[in-house]
């Protein structure tokens, strides 16, 4: 009796062990060593594939933070998380909406439509628009023509890139957003719509006093997951301008690339790095208040 | 279809040119990059755009396989997706069900710091990582694209909270009947986590099909790159007007995944919509 006690106890416990103790160690080499390791490294002069270092203590980041090309690349990365963050909320919930009230074959249809665009390689994606978006022979400046607006330069000029850049990422991963909300709609039971509507509910009032607090950890998800995704964007700016022209579309994590990569400045590459981290821990805590804020009554 | 109410009728018109503009704003690009491949370079020069070839030709498609190692960058692209995400999808499974339903010393702890590095961007640890793979020579090696994503903090965060509801009864019945621990994770708890584990299997293989800046600093030998890479740099190397050439090099890298998703799209649909159901 005892025995067979102690050997269940044992077999659990050897279990847990010889489960967590790989994971754990994966996730400290991966993730807890890296980020003390970039933390030391913003605090000194060191150059990538050198040992050579001495303390600096925070000049790094004094000097990051004053730094024009940063600065600049800061604005461009929060302007890109804004205007990115509201287009997928008002078009992803939009589109739900849309594609909820549909039959469920143009439904699939539709989502599929939106979800090419997702399993599409991004750097595939961003080859064929910076096609599109050639001034001369591209294919957008003749459509546009149709509707008597341009000639625009979209990619060639710093007044356009941006937005320019925002719309092809977009259309590369708003099928995400769609599909994530439309669950959270479908989510909702029918039944408070019909007593809503009893009560002689408009449209209008169903959307703000059904839909929106019925949706709101589906919000909350896409919210948080929105703005850590955009906050890193690298790819789109990287293949379609390398944040150009000049550096009207640098966003952060270029900086960091450059900086650390190609002028093998480590420590200044970390402390950018790390100025970032604290933008993201920044809007992360001012979200989760703004979203929890109701329930503290 | 007969519709009486001219109001209805009004709502049934815009749906469909709703629709419609949805669908061709989404497919153009498509359409803009299967005709360019197959146009001639002079045809691509002209303005206005033809919206389809005068001259069909598959000269781009010749010249990107002469000159594009696009059978290498597939398969260092398989590898690597496949060689993480099942892994990753094990370590996922199984550190979920540790945290759901066993009791231990530190588990909050330990379940938080996980869970914390979700916050964590790449641009903070790539620079360490980078150090580190080179310190142990795996730079130019595919392990380096590989390692990294063994663990993956989302997919035990959705394990766990999947196999929350679900009753312990299930497990200390087979315990009563003498399983071992690691057969009731095969036999009752794998079983039971089918629907998480196809959302996690696609979103990581997604992640990492696309996975760009980290490849990008630690492959330089074309032998070793994965196909966005690949695709990336060396078209690049084409000269800035052919887009034909680059066009027909974007058809064909996304070509494979595109007709896999088509099968699969309830599977890649439901995955994703699953990760946004938390509780």
């Amino acid at each position: 009796m005892f025995k067979n006690f102690f050997k269940k106890f044992d077999s659990k416990k050897r279990f847990v062990v010889s489960g967590l103790v790989p994971i754990l160690t994966l996730f400290t080499l991966i993730y807890t060593y890296p980020i003390f390791s970039a933390f030391f490294i913003s605090l000194t002069d060191r150059k990538l594939l050198s040992e050579d270092k001495s303390f600096i203590l925070f000049d790094n980041y004094i000097k990051v933070f004053y730094d024009a090309v940063f600065q600049k690349s800061l604005i461009n990365t929060l302007y890109f998380v804004a205007a990115y963050l509201f287009l997928t909320i008002f078009l992803g919930l939009g589109l739900a909406l849309f594609l909820k009230s549909l039959k469920k074959l143009y439904q699939t249809i539709l989502q599929v439509i939106l979800f090419l665009p997702v399993v599409t390689v991004t750097v595939a994606a961003a080859l064929i628009w910076k096609w599109m978006y050639v001034p001369s022979f591209g294919v957008y400046n003749y459509l546009l023509d149709f509707l008597n607006i341009g000639p625009l330069k979209f990619l060639k000029s710093s007044g356009t890139v941006m937005p320019s850049i925002i719309i092809m990422t977009i259309w590369k991963w708003l099928g995400v957003n769609v599909v994530i909300f439309l669950a959270g709609l479908q989510s909702i039971p029918d039944q408070y719509y019909e007593a809503a509507k009893i009560d002689g509910a408009g449209p209008f009032s169903l959307f703000t006093h059904i839909t929106l607090p019925m949706i709101k950890p589906t919000m909350e998800y896409v919210f948080i997951t929105t703005i850590l995704a955009a906050m890193q964007v690298f790819t789109e700016v990287f293949m379609l301008t390398a944040g150009g022209p000049g550096i009207a579309s640098r966003v952060v994590a270029y900086h960091i690339y450059e900086v650390g990569f190609k002028f093998l400045k480590i420590g200044e590459a970390s402390a950018a790095a790390f100025i970032l981290f604290a933008f993201i821990l920044l809007m992360t805590i001012f979200q989760f208040r703004v979203f929890r804020r109701e329930e503290l009554y | 279809m007969i519709v009486e109410n001219p109001k209805n009728l009004l709502k049934i018109v815009l749906k469909i040119l709703f629709f419609a503009i949805i669908a061709f704003v989404w497919l153009l690009p498509f359409w803009w990059m299967f005709i360019t491949a197959f146009k001639t370079q002079g045809e691509i020069l002209q303005y206005p755009p033809t919206m389809y070839p005068q001259e069909w030709t598959i000269q781009s498609f010749i010249d990107v396989f002469t000159k594009v190692p696009l059978f290498t960058f597939f398969k260092n692209s398989i590898i690597v997706s496949f060689a993480v995400t099942i892994v990753a999808v094990f370590t996922s499974t199984i550190g979920g069900y540790i945290f759901a339903k066993f009791k231990f010393k530190g588990k909050n702890f330990y379940f938080l710091s996980i869970l914390s590095t979700i916050m964590v961007p790449l641009t903070v640890i790539i620079i360490p990582l980078y150090i580190m793979t080179i310190s142990v020579g795996l730079k130019n090696s595919l392990l380096a694209l590989i390692i990294p994503g063994w663990v993956s903090a989302l997919g035990i965060f959705l394990v766990r909270n999947y196999l929350y509801a679900i009753p312990n009864s299930y497990i200390e019945a087979a315990r009563i009947d003498g399983c071992s621990e690691f057969m009731i994770y095969v036999r009752i708890i794998l079983p039971l986590l089918k629907p998480v584990i196809s959302a996690i299997f696609i979103f990581i293989f997604m992640a990492n099909w696309d996975s760009f800046f980290w490849p990008l600093i630690v492959i330089d030998e074309t032998s070793k790159r994965t196909l966005p890479i690949g695709l990336g740099l060396y078209t690049q190397g084409f000269g800035v007007q052919s887009w034909n050439m680059i066009m027909a090099a974007t058809l064909l890298s996304i070509l494979p995944i595109l007709v896999v998703f088509i099968f699969l799209q309830r599977y890649f649909i439901k995955g994703i919509a699953l990760t946004g159901l938390k509780e």
